[in-house]
C-alpha cells in the first residue's frame, strides 16, 4: 500500500493558480523525487501536504485514511526557507521542537543523542545557535526534523548550503532511513542528487504534472537515438539508416564518433549494419540522458 | 491549546532570562526619580544669577528694589539709549519705562528687552504695578488700609468623592472619603501614561519578535508544527506575560517600599485626617508630608484601581499587539514596517493628548466617549478612573474592550497566516485586505 496518496490537488492563490488537479502516489520505503523548476508549485505541494496551508479541492490520504492535523506529528518537513531560534542554545531549540511534535523531555534527549551520532557531531547540546557555522546550523535542521522518528520526512532542497562531504553524509542516513520503512520526499531542482537517491518521481512545471514514474523506466523512455561509438576504419557516410553527428580521430586509425539513427532500428540491427561495412567496434554505448538532460527537455517542451 | 502553551513558554523564558530583561526592570522606576531630580537641580542653580530689570519711573511709584522670582526690579535714573547699551551688552535683562500718566488711566508703560520675555514675567511685571497703584489710590482716595484688609477673603475647597457607602453619623458629619483633586489628576496620568508607555513598548517587542521569525525563516519549521493562528497566540501572551511579569515585579517594590517607609515613619494607615492634622503641629515637617501623601493614596480604592489597570492594560495591550503582530508578519524588514505601524500608533498618541482634556473635564462628552471607544479607552479610562466613573460606564467599556479584542485577534490571525509565509512581495492595504478575506488559506 502506498504511504501518501495525492488526489486531484487544486490550489489557486491571490493572482495565480499554483497547483493544477496534482495526483501523485508516493510509496512507502521509498526516496522520492519531487521535481520541477523554480515557481512550479513544489512548495505549494509540500506546504499543503503539511497542512500548513489548505487545498482549494482534492484529497490527501496518509497511510490511505484521510490526513488530519494530528497526522503532522508523523510526518517531518524541512522547508527550504528554513532557519534557527539566533538566540537560544541547540539544545534547548531540540527540546522545543520535541515538545511540539509531542515527545517528552527525555524522548527528545534521547532521540538527539542517536543523531549528533549519527551525524558525527558531539557535545553540541549547550552550544548557542548563532555561533554555528552554516553546514552546522544545516544539520540541526536535519535533526529537528527527524527528531521524533517521523514515517513521512519531507526536504526541501536539502543539500543546500551542505559541502559535499556533510551532503554525502546525509545521503548515507537518507539511504539508511529510506531501509527502515521511512519513506522520504525530496524536492529539488538539482538533478545530480536525484540520479543517485532517488526511486521514483514526480516532475510539476506550470502547476500541471508532466511527468512521473520509476526514474529507470523513465530513463530508459528518454533513450536517446545517439549512439557513442570507437572504432576503427572510417565510418562511410553514404550507409543509410544513420548519420553521423561528429566524429574525430583519437590516435592512428581509431575514431570516436557519435551517430544519430535517421531510421528506427534497434541496436543490433546497428551493430550489425556496421560491421558489414568493414568497421571494428572498440566501443558500443547508446546514450542515456541524465535526468538534467530530461528535466530541461520536459521543461522546455512546455514552453512551446 | 497545549501547543499555545509550548510557544508561549519558550517566548517568555526567552525574555525573561535575558539579563536586559532585569536591568531594564529594576532601573526603568529610577528613571522618573532621576527626571525630575534633574529638573529640580537645574531649577534650583538657576536661582544663583538673578536677572535685573532697570526701571525708568516717571511716577515714583517704585522707590525701592523689589525682587520676585529669579527676577530684581531696580529703579534707575538712567537714560534709555545707556539702559539700551546694557541690555545688549547682557549687563542687565530689560528695562521698563513708566511714563508720566494719571494713575486712574495708566497707559503706555514699555518693557525692553533682548529676547521675548515670558509671559509668566510680564504678568508679574503688571501684577507689581497694578499694587503700586493701588497704594497709590488707597492714600488718594483717603481709604482705611485695616478695613481694605477685611474685604480680602481666602477660600479653599475641600473635595469629596461620594461613594455608595456614603452615611450620615450622630454629628452629621458627611462621612465621604476625602479626595484631593490633585491626586487623583496625579494617579490618573500616571496610570494612563503606564498603559501608553507599555502597549508601545511591548507592541513593538512583538512586532519585532514576529519579523525575526519572518526573517531568520525559523517561522515555516515552526509553522510546520503548530497553526499560525497557535503561534500567533502564544507570542502575543507571552510578550504579555512578560510586561505583566515587569509591572508585577514593580508593584511589589513599590508596596515592599511604602510598606517600609510607613512603618519608619509610623503611619498606621487608620489615622484620620484629621488626627493627620493634629499630628502635624507637633512633628517635624517630612513626617507631615509623608502621611500626607499616605493620607491621600488611603482616599482612593486601591484594590479598584489595580483591578481596573490590570484589565485595562491586558486588553489595550492584546487589542494594539494583534495589530502589532499583523504587520510584523506581512512585512519583510522593519523599514517597511513604518507605513503600516504608523496608522496604528495614532490612536495611541492622540490618546495621550487627549489626556489633558479628560484629566480637566472627566465627566464632559467627549471624556466619557474617549474612555468608552475601545482604541482609545485603555489610556484614557485610567485616566478617568481616579475622579469616579460610574459602574455601568465602567462595565459597558471593559465590554466593549474584549469585543475588540477579539476581533482584532481574529482579523490579525487572518493577515498572519498568510504574511508569515509571503517575502518579497510589495506590501499593500489592499494586499493585506485580499488576504483576510481569503476564505482557504
Amino acid at each position: 500500500m502506498d504511504l501518501l496518496n495525492v488526489k486531484n490537488i487544486c490550489k489557486s492563490y491571490v493572482n495565480h493558480r499554483a497547483l493544477d488537479n496534482i495526483s501523485i502516489d508516493i510509496p512507502r520505503a521509498n526516496i522520492f523525487g519531487l521535481l520541477g523548476p523554480n515557481g512550479a508549485g513544489k512548495t505549494t505541494l509540500i506546504r499543503i501536504i503539511n497542512q500548513i496551508i489548505n487545498q482549494d479541492s482534492g484529497q490527501i490520504l496518509l497511510h490511505g485514511i484521510n490526513i488530519n492535523y494530528d497526522d503532522i506529528r508523523k510526518i517531518g518537513y524541512m522547508p527550504e526557507e528554513r532557519g534557527l531560534y539566533k538566540k537560544m542554545k541547540i539544545g534547548d531549540f531540540l527540546l522545543f521542537m520535541g515538545k511540539l511534535k509531542g515527545l517528552s523531555r527525555s524522548e527528545s534527549i534521547n532521540s538527539a543523542r542517536d543523531w549528533f551520532n549519527n551525524l558525527e557531531v558531539s557535545n553540541w547540546w549547550n552550544k548557542n545557535i548563532e555561533d554555528l557555522s552554516k553546514g552546522m546550523s544545516q544539520k540541526v535542521q536535519f535533526i529537528s526534523t527527524v527528531l521524533h522518528n517521523p514515517d513521512l520526512i519531507i526536504l526541501d532542497e536539502p543539500f543546500s548550503g551542505f559541502d559535499p562531504v556533510n551532503a554525502n553524509l546525509i545521503k548515507k542516513n537518507l539511504l539508511r532511513l529510506k531501509d527502515e520503512g521511512k519513506t522520504i520526499i525530496f524536492s529539488t531542482h538539482r538533478m545530480e542528487s536525484v540520479d543517485e537517491l532517488c526511486d521514483n518521481l514526480v516532475m510539476i512545471n506550470k502547476s500541471k504534472k508532466i511527468l512521473s514514474g520509476k526514474i529507470n523506466d523513465i530513463k530508459s523512455a528518454y533513450k536517446s537515438d545517439i549512439y557513442k561509438i570507437k572504432h576503427l576504419n572510417k565510418i562511410d557516410d553514404k550507409i543509410s539508416n544513420f548519420s553521423v553527428i561528429d566524429s574525430k580521430i583519437v590516435f592512428d586509425n581509431i575514431y570516436e564518433s557519435e551517430i544519430k539513427l535517421t531510421k528506427k532500428i534497434s541496436s543490433n540491427d546497428l551493430l550489425r549494419l556496421l560491421l558489414s561495412n568493414s568497421i571494428e567496434i572498440l566501443e558500443f554505448k547508446q546514450k542515456t540522458p541524465n535526468m538534467n538532460d530530461i528535466f530541461i527537455m520536459k521543461v522546455e517542451e512546455g514552453k512551446e | 491549546m497545549d501547543k499555545i502553551w509550548i510557544i508561549f513558554e519558550r517566548e517568555y523564558l526567552q525574555r525573561v532570562k535575558k539579563k536586559s530583561f532585569l536591568i531594564g526592570t529594576l532601573l526603568t522606576p529610577l528613571i522618573f526619580p532621576l527626571f525630575i531630580g534633574i529638573t529640580i537641580f537645574f531649577l534650583s542653580s538657576d536661582d544663583e544669577k538673578k536677572r535685573i530689570i532697570s526701571c525708568i519711573d516717571h511716577n515714583s511709584l517704585i522707590v525701592d528694589s523689589i525682587g520676585f522670582d529669579n527676577n530684581i526690579i531696580v529703579p534707575t535714573q538712567m537714560k534709555l539709549e545707556l539702559l539700551n547699551k546694557k541690555i545688549n551688552s547682557d549687563e542687565i535683562y530689560g528695562a521698563l519705562v513708566i511714563p508720566k500718566f494719571d494713575i486712574y488711566d495708566p497707559s503706555g508703560i514699555k518693557f525692553y528687552s533682548k529676547t521675548i520675555p515670558s509671559g509668566d514675567l510680564i504678568y508679574d511685571i503688571e501684577n507689581i504695578i497694578e499694587d503700586k497703584i493701588k497704594n497709590v489710590k488707597i492714600k488718594d482716595l483717603d481709604l482705611n488700609q485695616e478695613s481694605l484688609d477685611k474685604l480680602i477673603t481666602k477660600v479653599s475647597l475641600n473635595t469629596y468623592s461620594i461613594s455608595e457607602t456614603i452615611s450620615e453619623d450622630n454629628n452629621s458629619n458627611l462621612e465621604a472619603k476625602k479626595s484631593s483633586s490633585d491626586m487623583a489628576w496625579g494617579l490618573g496620568y500616571f496610570n494612563g501614561f503606564l498603559i501608553y508607555m507599555f502597549v508601545f513598548i511591548y507592541g513593538s517587542f512583538i512586532l519585532q519578535s514576529v519579523l525575526d521569525e519572518k526573517s531568520s525563516k525559523v517561522v515555516e519549521v515552526i509553522i510546520s508544527s503548530v497553526k499560525p493562528f497557535q503561534l500567533m497566540m502564544g507570542k502575543v501572551l507571552g510578550v504579555g506575560a512578560v510586561a505583566f511579569t515587569q509591572i508585577l515585579i514593580w508593584i511589589i517594590l513599590a508596596v515592599t517600599i511604602s510598606t517600609i517607609t510607613s512603618t519608619y515613619f509610623g503611619y498606621d494607615g487608620s489615622s484620620s485626617v484629621n488626627e493627620v492634622v493634629n499630628v502635624q503641629e507637633n512633628s517635624d515637617q517630612s513626617k507631615e508630608i509623608v502621611f500626607g501623601i499616605f493620607d491621600m493614596i488611603s482616599s482612593v480604592d486601591i484594590k479598584k484601581i489595580v483591578i481596573t489597570f490590570i484589565i485595562y492594560f491586558l486588553g489595550g495591550f492584546f487589542l494594539y499587539g494583534a495589530f502589532f503582530a499583523a504587520i510584523g508578519s506581512a512585512v519583510d524588514n522593519l523599514q517597511d514596517a513604518s507605513q503600516f505601524t504608523l496608522p496604528i500608533s495614532l490612536p495611541i498618541i492622540a490618546s495621550l493628548m487627549f489626556m489633558a482634556i479628560v484629566l480637566e473635564n472627566p465627566d464632559s462628552n467627549i471624556s466619557i466617549f474617549l474612555s468608552m471607544f475601545p482604541l482609545t479607552s485603555p489610556i484614557l479610562m485610567m485616566a478617568r478612573l481616579t475622579f469616579g466613573v460610574p459602574d455601568w460606564q465602567l462595565l459597558l467599556s471593559i465590554f466593549l474592550l474584549i469585543l475588540s479584542v477579539l476581533f482584532a485577534l481574529w482579523f490579525a490571525g487572518r493577515i498572519y497566516r498568510v504574511g508569515i509565509l509571503t517575502t518579497g512581495s510589495k506590501i499593500t492595504y489592499k494586499l493585506l485586505w485580499k488576504w483576510f478575506i481569503m476564505k482557504n488559506y
